[in-house]
């Protein structure tokens, strides 16, 4: 067994802790979980058990923590994991599971499985097996500050387009700001207008903000390919960058996975509370909105649904400012059936839309957000997450389907009241 | 001989390893420790963790229609179980003669026999669904059919044992329950005391994050 | 006779312009950025709506194969960006708003849909080229109009 194999058992080992050992113990092999799994249920495999997918740190935990199992392993009747054992279940691990948490919600000794994959991770990704996607996206967010290898240059070239477009000033290194901004590589890259909403939205609202040049980055690869250290140093840069500026707040982006980290995984990676709070950019719009610091003019009449990112609800604790915020410019907002803390995944979180080798399964796994979507009987699909948008445009494209995905936030500020002539049309 | 070994020595042995073992297992698992959440919470951990204690004794509604046989056959064989262990007549006296030196109230001699139908009755449906479901029957190992087994054979041998009022069944019924009592610490029979680790955990950090787990 | 040479003439002038008016601009400025797409179905969408006689199923065949060559061409979420890649995506999306059909494209304003994706679309090949210049497809753009208006 090589050393690196060697290391990552250690690594395992490790993250076994009183959580990790209490859900070992408990689990009665009911195989409930599998019924929460979109890769169990689309697919009809039992190895793609939520449960199941623990397999190799539960061969550690029973042997360094029951009483059987010490008594195993102290008289050579039991085996040690394999690199075998990491090769065979690396796709099980990263492939087939999102992290969306369905199974933490339904499994009835209240598992949170979840967290045991996250945990398990850490092992898998310092013994190697990891998928190569996720391992060159955790590179380049360690060296270049970006998984999708955007510069500060290439942002600024982002950032003078929607400069342009929009008249408006993107303030950058603001010292003592309000908010400072993060964006996910996907935003910039992908759905520039993300961006432009905000500025507008901002700009409405009279929001004191900023973008930092030292870490614009909200999202984590370190999180997704489970490795500790690499998460804690991507976090580090956006806490430095923040304190620096001496900013009250920072917001981020509608990316599922970026929430999480920053705002639940962050301290605890850092070893330290943050002198600042964290608010997804959709809280924050909801406030606004309370507070009457931005406004909304007509509705479209146009049929539509939402689809949760699974990090900001079930994970991220954000259900309710989306819905507000949709029911204030749609006058035909349809939910799915399982909507909310019970969504389904869009298939493609936690790394799992990163690596070529997983689009089959994320292919057939996507079936259930078709059933959801035709369910619905709409053709237009809203979502907050820049990941999630992509996925389910792929998964409509493979499908055939007439669905258009729109992204939350430039659908609201396409709605925004902007000066005092578009007063008189408040509604 | 025989018969003074099993009610004697090893009943105490059992009992003690039972006692033992099972402290030393929730030991095992507090030992491992968890790191205190940095994170600023939305809601209350402690509120939430009690929640989660009792709620996961409903199943979630997604998945409730799925899982209605294990709900079912689960609850028969957990609550008929319960009433026979705590409010069988004979069972009440054993605690209070050897453990508690109280007794408390038993049920009718029906009761008992309905007690017994239904979580024999669960007990086979849930070791019938563990067999032929694809799902339970891959995470299946034989610790999950060995404590199946054992626990029908307790059952049995103490219905066996009330029927006949054979000193013989007597005694196997307690050497098999003393049997139950040795595996237990080592199985994941554990779970009838760590489910509530398990969930109020999980119901902690959800709840920390404004979730209902 | 026109002579736009702001975004506020110019978004004016687009409002004024009929559907099969919006699709013949909308060719034009896809048209200039197409040398950065090399999928055909981009190009058969700007030939469809060029066209003022194409039949409702060709523009629909047209927006559906544009739509797919649009997400065909995206980077994918944590891959490393190409950004020649990246503008001839930014390309397809336009053509894609260019030839939907109506209610088809869900962007609020689908012709400045088309004008901005082309504009993205410059943009990502200055960055891909590592080329400093400032990104004026917006002047492109007005010239395009004024020819247009004033033939």
């Amino acid at each position: 067994m090589s050393e690196q194999f060697e290391q990552g058992v250690a690594e395992l080992g490790k993250q076994i802790d009183a959580k990790i050992s209490s859900y070992f113990s408990s689990c009665v092999h009911c195989g409930l979980c599998a019924e929460a799994c979109l890769f169990y249920t689309e697919t009809g495999d039992p190895r793609y058990t939520p449960i199941y997918k623990l397999e190799p740190m539960k061969k550690l935990w029973r042997q360094e923590h029951t009483i059987r199992g010490k008594l195993a392993k102290a008289f050579g009747l039991s085996k040690p994991l394999q690199e075998q054992d990491f090769a065979d279940w690396e796709e099980l691990v990263y492939d087939s599971c999102t992290m969306c948490g369905r199974c933490s919600m339904v499994c009835p000794v209240g598992n949170d499985i979840t967290y045991m994959i996250a945990k398990e991770r850490e092992g898998f990704s310092r013994a190697g097996y990891a998928p190569d996607g996720l391992k060159a996206a955790t590179k380049r967010a360690l060296e270049i500050g970006s998984p999708m290898g955007v510069t500060l240059k290439t942002l600024m070239a982002t950032l003078v387009h929607v400069e342009k477009n929009t008249g408006l000033k993107i303030p950058v290194d603001q010292q003592g700001a309000d908010y400072m901004t993060l964006f996910s590589s996907m935003e910039v890259v992908n759905f520039p207008e993300y961006i432009e909403s905000i500025a507008r939205i901002f700009d409405a609202a009279g929001v004191s903000w900023t973008i930092s040049s030292k870490a614009f980055e909200a999202t984590n690869s370190g999180i997704q390919i489970g490795n500790s250290e690499n998460a804690a140093e991507i976090v580090s840069r956006v806490v430095t960058a923040a304190e620096e500026l001496g900013v009250k707040y920072v917001i981020s982006p509608e990316c599922g996975h970026a929430y999480t980290s920053i705002r639940w995984d962050g301290p605890n990676l850092i070893g330290r509370p943050y002198a600042f709070k964290v608010v997804h950019i959709l809280e924050l719009l909801e406030q606004l909105k309370q507070e009457g610091s931005i406004k909304f003019s007509g509705k479209t009449d146009e049929p539509l649904t939402f689809h949760d990112p699974c990090q900001i609800v079930r994970r991220g604790g954000v259900v309710k400012p989306q819905r507000d915020l949709l029911n204030s410019v749609a006058a035909n907002f349809v939910e799915m059936t399982d909507h909310g803390v019970m969504n389904w995944c869009c298939g493609g979180g936690g790394g799992v839309s990163s690596s070529e080798r997983a689009d089959a399964l994320r292919f057939k796994a996507f079936d259930r957000k078709r059933k959801q979507i035709e369910e619905t009987g709409v053709d237009t699909l809203v979502t907050a997450c820049a990941n999630c948008r992509m996925v389910l445009e792929d998964g409509i494209e493979e499908n055939e389907m007439e669905t258009t995905v729109i992204g939350l936030t430039e659908l609201i500020a396409d709605y925004l009241v902007t000066d005092a002539k578009e007063q008189s049309e408040v509604r | 001989m025989i018969a003074q070994l099993i009610e004697g020595p090893l009943w105490y042995f059992s009992l003690t390893l039972f006692v033992l073992g099972v402290l030393w297992r929730l030991f095992m698992i507090l030992h491992a420790g968890v790191k205190k959440d940095l994170a600023v919470p939305r809601d209350g951990g402690r509120v939430g963790a009690l929640r989660a204690i009792f709620s996961r004794f409903v199943p979630e509604r997604t998945v409730r229609r799925h899982g209605r046989v294990q709900l079912i056959a689960g609850y028969m064989f957990h609550l008929g179980l319960f009433a026979l262990l705590f409010l069988a007549r004979p069972h009440v006296d054993f605690f209070a003669e050897r453990i508690t030196g109280f007794q408390w109230w038993s049920m009718p001699y029906w009761a008992f026999i309905v007690a017994a139908e239904v979580a024999f009755a669960g007990l086979i449906m849930l070791w019938l669904y563990r067999l032929l479901n694809p799902v339970t029957r891959m995470l299946s190992s034989a610790d999950d059919y060995i404590g199946t087994v054992l626990v029908f054979l307790v059952m049995l041998s103490g219905c066996l044992a009330l029927a006949q009022s054979v000193e013989a069944l007597r005694l196997m019924h307690l050497l098999l329950a003393e049997l139950l009592l040795i595996y237990f610490p080592f199985s994941n029979l554990m779970h009838a005391f760590t489910f509530a680790f398990s969930r109020g955990y999980t119901g902690a950090t959800m709840g920390r994050k404004g979730i209902r787990a | 006779m026109s002579t736009i040479n702001d975004d506020t003439e110019f978004r004016r002038a687009l409002k004024k312009l009929d559907r099969d008016q919006l699709r013949e601009i909308g060719a034009g400025f896809v048209q200039n950025v197409l040398h950065l797409n090399k999928d055909k179905r981009v190009a058969r969408a700007v030939d469809v709506a060029r066209n003022r006689d194409a039949s409702d199923d060709e523009l629909l065949a047209a927006y559906k194969a544009a739509r797919v060559a649009t997400v065909d061409s995206r980077t994918r979420c944590g891959a490393d960006c190409n950004w020649e890649e990246q503008a001839a995506h930014f390309v397809a999306r336009a053509s894609s708003a260019m030839v939907a059909p109506e209610g088809m494209c869900k962007a609020a304003d689908p012709p400045w849909q088309v004008v901005m994706s082309c504009r993205m679309a410059q943009n990502c090949a200055l960055i891909a080229a590592d080329d400093d210049s400032i990104n004026d497809e917006s002047g492109n753009q007005h010239h395009i109009m004024n020819d247009y208006l004033n033939s």
